[in-house]
């Protein structure tokens, strides 16, 4: 059964308020989800008042300074500040994005900032993504071919057929997409792939080199793994490098219904 | 002790009905089937007092003319013309068809348009009694 509300352990409680320092002029204020799984507590939201004129364009550049100046407890990811390592996707104000990349004054008001949905939270904005891991790992992200090649040759492909995987290779895995799709909610633990490991099948199946598409296309053939894609669209929506992996997905329906 | 982690806000936090028309409508398209479930009752009942005689299609037609039957009709006119037209959107989009960001906005105001339009026309028909 579909469950539409929190379980009683998973409501968000209100939490602390951390005032600017006196005589900031430019204040924005930011929620931002908390948990600490040492103190058996409920997850809070904690408010921050941020000096504008002291902090960074960037919402990632807001999270660091708290943690830097406000609240070292602060957990979250982030690598390469630059929108190419994945690892500081949240939801911000509703939709999941990229910190890195966001800018603080295209949103307008409050900025709340909550992990990925629909995840078990490991600590405040770090959630668990083993499941989006091993369902990427399902779909064998890998060259499977059967054809010996020669000694010093490489695969070679010509332009045309390495253009087809454009829109597909870029993909960072920062399962933005996955998580922002209610049917992933759903049944992402019930054997639904998600947008993020489909994209990376459709990847690896569109590869002239690749020689195992009929039997991955097989694998995928599925009631759950690839059908519980209802092409809601909010992960073409939502993909912070602006791929489109839910018309990935209805060309991977498309092909399995053309090779009966 | 299991220790159990909380799951993250999701329904609670995320902008379903956001204004790129993605999972608004689709959300929608569900909602509006569940309502046509229902409506299905008002046929079963519509045929089930035609085949028990004059008197029971009488009681029928006053309920249905009521302010309560005519209020339910056009609830499920709404509900059955934004099903029609949004499920051929999904058809076509199964068909791999406008499926970038901007074809699934414009379809979406689109197919929200013509919905409008065909309930305009039904009871527009049924105000002027056009084809009655």
């Amino acid at each position: 059964m579909v469950e539409f509300a929190l379980p009683k352990n998973s409501v968000v409680l209100k939490g602390q308020y951390f005032k600017a320092t006196e005589g900031a002029k430019n204040i924005r204020i930011f929620d931002i989800y908390r948990f600490n799984p040492e103190d058996g507590k409920n997850p809070r939201l904690d408010t921050f008042e941020i000096d504008m004129d002291a902090c960074g364009p960037m919402i990632l550049d807001v999270l660091m300074k708290i943690k830097d100046e406000i609240d070292t407890t602060l957990v979250f990811r982030r690598s390469c500040r630059e929108g190419i390592c994945g690892s500081c996707a949240f939801n911000i104000n509703g939709k999941n994005v990229l910190a890195c990349t966001k800018k603080i004054v295209d949103y307008k008001g409050r900025i709340k900032i909550y992990p990925l949905p629909h995840r078990p939270v490991i600590k405040d904005l770090v959630v668990d993504l083993s499941t989006p891991y091993a369902q990427y790992e399902a779909v064998k992200p890998w060259l499977m071919s059967e054809t010996p090649v020669e000694k010093n040759k490489e695969r070679l492909q010509s332009p045309e057929e390495r253009a087809k995987l454009d829109g597909a290779w870029e993909c960072i895995l920062c399962f933005c997409c996955s998580t922002s799709c209610p049917s992933y909610w759903w049944n992402g633990e019930r054997g639904y792939l998600g947008p993020a490991a489909l994209l990376q099948s459709y990847r690896w199946i569109e590869d002239s080199r690749d020689e195992e598409a009929g039997e991955r296309l097989a694998e995928l053939d599925d009631h759950h793994r690839l059908f519980s894609c209802h092409t809601i669209m909010n992960c073409s929506d939502v993909c912070p490098k602006g791929l489109n992996p839910g018309k990935a997905i209805a060309e991977l329906k498309k092909k399995i219904v053309l090779r009966q | 002790m299991e220790y159990k982690r909380p799951i993250s806000p999701h329904l609670q936090v995320y902008n379903i009905f956001s204004k790129e028309l993605t999972s608004g409508p689709s959300f929608l398209n569900r909602l509006t089937g569940m309502a046509l479930t229902v409506g299905l009752l008002y046929v079963v009942a519509w045929l089930f007092c035609m085949g028990m005689g004059q008197d029971y299609y009488d009681m029928y037609l006053a309920f249905i003319t009521s302010w309560f039957g005519y209020l339910s009709l056009f609830g499920l006119s709404c509900a059955f013309y934004y099903h029609l037209v949004n499920g051929c959107r999904f058809l076509i989009f199964d068909l791999g068809f406008w499926l970038t960001k901007k074809e699934v906005f414009l379809t979406g105001l689109g197919m929200i348009l013509l919905t409008i339009l065909c309930v305009v026309v039904t009871w527009g028909c049924v105000y002027f009694k056009y084809f009655i």
